[in-house]
């Protein structure tokens, strides 16, 4: 990355904790030769709505021409939202009348209460969590409405067993990642996903009353995303952590028992100190408690799967050694290295080398010598 | 005795963004979206409670620096556009 590519990524930073504690005290000029850049990056993370509300308060300085291509992309972004919003109310009115309880995480559920102006937080897609029990019914639903699986699921019964979620796309575009827990892997293994359905809140949209998870759970997620959802953490998702601490009414002790009996602790702290430090935001004592826990050697480890080991198969040979039982484990295995020929022939689609069985057997291999198979 | 007065708020049933000084308006039993601009959207932006034309007026008028009698026949027209549109709903009157 150039020099003028991390001084522009250092602007974004900036400009993407606008509003958070402690306030800023300068105002913020975008030189023009880091603009293109900068927006940008802004619209690729989706932070225009924080950056327009930094431009209302008139502490992001921008040229008028600046303003209005910023303008131009926030409206797109409210236009999409604005679409996923009318799509999210009449979908969860059809799974309720199906009998399918449904809870709205992430996107809309943030924006509406936990920034100060829904238009703040933008989103891409969107996220529903579902009962494991229900999720089969659910995906048929979807089917029924014109949504395709992106990605079908390894062997029959993997998604309830070890799944996280299955993204659903209408042939207009709009996707809708269907949850039955929170996170992938060993850390998603260990939440109980029914105890989710007992920390619910409610929030209203367009008219209905629409489920969420309660502040606390809220803050546990924006949690596992920022921490685990990409490497190294995006701004949006950190920001959300943020948001929430500053305007949830988290209760902090809750937070840490649930981070204890799910074993997620090591996330929370790890979420939270990556808040501080890349944000440079205070945040309340309590949240101090948290950071301060120093994880195990095994928790550090799990962790590390999702972080600096991501992408070389931390993920998959972590789950291995934390699935409890030699025939739960064995079929996780299976289904990752002898999977259906649909799931094969979906990832083949995907990528550039031609599906086969042999090259994801090979694919351990090469986690393991960290080397790339050149046969 | 005081004249009743009918008084106006946003429709829940449409979603809305704000965008700079606009705010875009969807309805839910409808596609596409409705774009109001700068002196619109600061009416919609006060009805998030329950106003009267009158009222809308007067604060319109303290932050256009203009009497309300000269604004208050476009705010009217204005409330009953949006009214029939579906975006603003009429909750009752007030003494």
């Amino acid at each position: 990355m150039s020099v003028a590519e991390q001084s522009a990524i250092g602007l974004v930073r900036r400009i993407s904790r606008f509003g958070l504690p402690p306030d800023a005290a300068e105002p913020l000029d975008i030189p023009p030769s880091e603009w293109a850049f900068v927006r940008g990056t802004l619209a690729e993370q989706r932070l225009t709505g924080i950056a327009m509300a930094g431009v209302a308060a008139a502490w992001l300085r921008l040229s008028p021409g600046q303003t209005s291509e910023l303008l131009d992309q926030h409206r797109e972004a409210m236009l999409w939202d604005l679409e996923l919003e009318r799509l999210l109310i009449a979908l969860t009115g059809a799974l309720q009348s199906a009998g399918i309880e449904v809870v709205v995480l992430k996107g809309s559920a943030l924006a509406h209460c936990f920034y100060p102006d829904p238009s703040w937080r933008s989103f891409g897609d969107l996220d529903l969590l579902v009962r494991t029990r229900d999720w089969r019914r659910t995906c048929e639903l979807l089917e029924q409405r014109s949504f395709h699986r992106d990605l079908p699921e390894p062997r029959s019964g993997f998604d309830e067993r070890f799944g996280k979620a299955a993204s659903h796309t209408h042939a207009d575009g709009v996707s809708v990642d269907l949850h039955r827990t929170l996170v992938l892997g060993p850390f998603g293994l260990w939440i109980d996903p029914d105890e989710l359905f007992d920390r619910i809140a409610w929030f209203p949209l367009g008219g209905r009353s629409l489920r969420r998870l309660d502040d606390t759970t809220v803050l546990l997620h924006a949690c596992l995303h920022a921490s685990l959802g990409a490497w190294p953490p995006l701004l949006l998702p950190l920001r959300d952590v943020a948001q929430v601490v500053a305007r949830g009414d988290v209760d902090w002790d809750s937070l840490a028992e649930l981070g204890g009996a799910w074993r997620l602790r090591p996330v929370l702290s790890h979420a939270l100190r990556s808040v501080v430090d890349t944000l440079r935001v205070d945040l309340p004592k309590e949240a101090g408690a948290i950071m301060s826990l120093e994880p195990s050697a095994r928790e550090r480890k799990v962790l590390e799967a999702y972080t600096v080991r991501r992408g070389r198969g931390g993920t998959a040979l972590t789950v291995i050694r934390c699935i409890p039982g030699f025939r739960a484990r064995a079929s996780y295995m299976r289904a990752l290295l002898v999977p259906d020929r649909e799931f094969l022939a979906a990832r083949g689609a995907r990528g550039a080398s031609p599906p086969s069985y042999l090259g994801r057997w090979l694919k351990p291999v090469r986690w393991l010598t960290g080397k790339r198979y050149r046969g | 005795m005081s004249a009743r007065v009918a008084r106006f708020r946003r429709s829940p049933a449409v979603l809305a963004r704000s965008v700079g000084d606009e705010v875009i308006l969807a309805a839910l039993d409808s596609e596409g979206f409705e774009g109001l601009s700068e002196t619109a959207a600061e009416v919609w932006r006060l009805l998030d409670v329950p106003r009267s034309a009158p009222q809308v007026a007067e604060i319109l008028g303290r932050s256009y620096e203009a009497p309300p009698d000269t604004i208050g026949e476009d705010v009217e027209r204005l409330l009953g556009d949006l009214v029939r549109r579906g975006f603003v709903v009429s909750v009752g009157e007030r003494g």
